[in-house]
């Protein structure tokens, strides 16, 4: 990866991150909480090539990491995310192209982001971190679900226009 | 080739993530570095939280909201409903308060005047379109209750008991223009006929065309023959104009009842009264004005800095 390419993808997760921050956690939503970040991270993994893939799950992960609000160590979402980046690049091709199929692209989002949040409090709870009562875990991750699901047609054509914008202009120069 | 592209981006995996499980282990033991990361963050991020909070305050709960209108209707209708509860609530506290001030006050004449009283409550008033002043109340024969019985609220006479039944008698007011009954002027012994006008004014008609009657003279009722239906001494109303018309046979004089007979709530029925007259000692209190407390401020000029100066130097020479 490209020191252009490292530093666009740090700048798109660190704005996709104060987003997050400073709007999505503000709005109450009546089931759960919603993730854009995770979101937009998975559409964006799902869109490179296996070793853009790792690194940007790993900037990813170390932007969510340094969450002030979070207790649970610093790397536990990088390590997370390194490995669903992990099994994403590797059975992408599966997929098929996500632009072209809309319900398997919005079934891939909501099936990635909730057990990479399962995974995390799984992982937490390892490392001796108190895990949330069940049903706040089960509330939290079916309610991500169903938001991310209900914005699903939004990410992909978000995340190709930036990624043509900013690279693919980049290339022809 | 491809084998090798793939060893490298394995290479590249583990070694992303030890350097991840390098992370956990240092946070894991307390290493401050990455602490301070977080608060570095947190540096970053506050200008931009705050400017959203700045923002999107307005509509942060638009979700919750929309999930909760259900719900906000019904505490919605749960509150009207006690709002318009407690509205009665207190509509009917201050109706007993109101009662509860009339029984005393009624209570309180009757006990001055050692009177033996039934209390009562109007239940209705007549209907004025027949011209005739009456009031129900609640009590009857049952209650020892009879014709012709002198009906007083706290402040003074309310009318006669016309017509009995069981459980209800309806009163003859003061003002019906049937009325009749006669009065004296509290402190001499000048009589007259008060006769109800229909109104809240009477008219007092003296006996004795060389009485002396002026404004503010106070009215007691004169006693009845056998006290039935009024015993003497019972405060009727004020003067509050006098016609002095040359060449009328009689004084004239228009009177201000006592007893608010609009807005009657208890009164009290006479059954018996003492053998003795209680002469003016009915008369209702004046109201006693309170006085307003006065502040008195006091200016004292300053001198100005020139005439100081000139002092000064005045007394330096």
């Amino acid at each position: 990866m490209s020191i252009f390419r490292t530093s666009v993808t740090i700048s798109f997760f660190l704005a996709i991150f104060l987003i997050q921050e400073s709007i999505v956690n503000r709005i109450d939503f009546f089931i759960g909480g919603f993730s854009l970040y995770l979101a937009l991270l998975f559409s964006w993994l799902a869109t490179e090539d296996k070793g853009e893939a790792f690194l940007s799950a790993f900037i990813a992960g170390i932007i969510l990491d340094l969450t002030p609000s979070f207790d649970t160590p610093v790397g536990l979402w990088t390590a997370t995310l390194l490995f669903f980046s992990y099994l994403v690049s590797t059975y992408r091709e599966s997929l098929g192209d996500l632009d072209e199929r809309p319900i398997t692209a919005a079934l891939y989002l909501v099936v990635a982001t909730s057990l990479s949040i399962l995974l995390f409090v799984i992982l937490s709870g390892v490392l001796g971190n108190a895990i949330p009562p069940f049903f706040t875990v089960v509330r939290e991750i079916s309610g991500n679900a169903l938001w991310t699901l209900l914005f699903s047609p939004i990410y992909f054509p978000v995340v190709n226009r930036i990624k043509v914008r900013l690279f693919e202009v980049r290339s022809a120069r | 080739m491809a084998q090798r592209g793939s060893g490298r981006t394995r290479l590249l995996l583990v070694s992303l993530l030890v350097t991840a499980l390098f992370l956990i282990t240092l946070d894991l033991r307390g290493v401050s570095l990455l602490a301070t990361a977080r608060s570095a963050m947190q540096t970053v991020a506050k200008p931009f939280q705050s400017a959203a909070n700045f923002l999107f305050s307005p509509v942060g709960d638009f979700f919750g909201d929309i999930a909760n209108i259900g719900q906000a209707n019904e505490k919605l209708d749960r509150l009207k409903e006690r709002n318009k509860s407690l509205q009665e609530q207190i509509a009917t506290l201050k109706d007993m308060r109101g009662e509860l001030r009339q029984l005393k006050s009624v209570l309180d004449l009757a006990g001055r005047a050692q009177y033996e009283v039934v209390a009562a409550r109007v239940i209705a008033f007549g209907p004025e379109s027949s011209f005739e002043r009456t009031v129900t109340l609640d009590i009857g024969s049952t209650s020892g209750i009879s014709r012709d019985m002198a009906v007083i609220s706290g402040a003074g006479v309310v009318g006669v008991v016309k017509t009995v039944t069981a459980r209800s008698a309806i009163v003859q007011l003061v003002s019906d223009p049937a009325f009749r009954m006669g009065v004296r002027i509290a402190g001499r012994q000048t009589m007259g006929i008060l006769s109800g006008k229909g109104s809240n004014y009477f008219d007092l008609e003296l006996l004795d065309a060389g009485g002396n009657i002026k404004q503010g003279d106070v009215l007691l009722s004169r006693g009845s023959s056998g006290n039935r239906p009024f015993a003497p001494g019972i405060p009727v109303g004020t003067v509050v104009s006098v016609d002095n018309s040359i060449g009328a046979l009689t004084k004239r004089a228009v009177v201000r009842p006592f007893s608010e007979l609009s807005s009657l709530g208890v009164v009290a029925v006479i059954v018996t009264e003492k053998a003795s007259d209680p002469r003016d000692s009915l008369i209702p209190k004046a109201p006693v004005a309170t006085p307003t407390p006065t502040v008195t401020v006091f200016v004292t000029p300053t001198p100005s800095p020139k005439a100081k100066n000139s002092n000064v130097k005045s007394a330096g020479e």
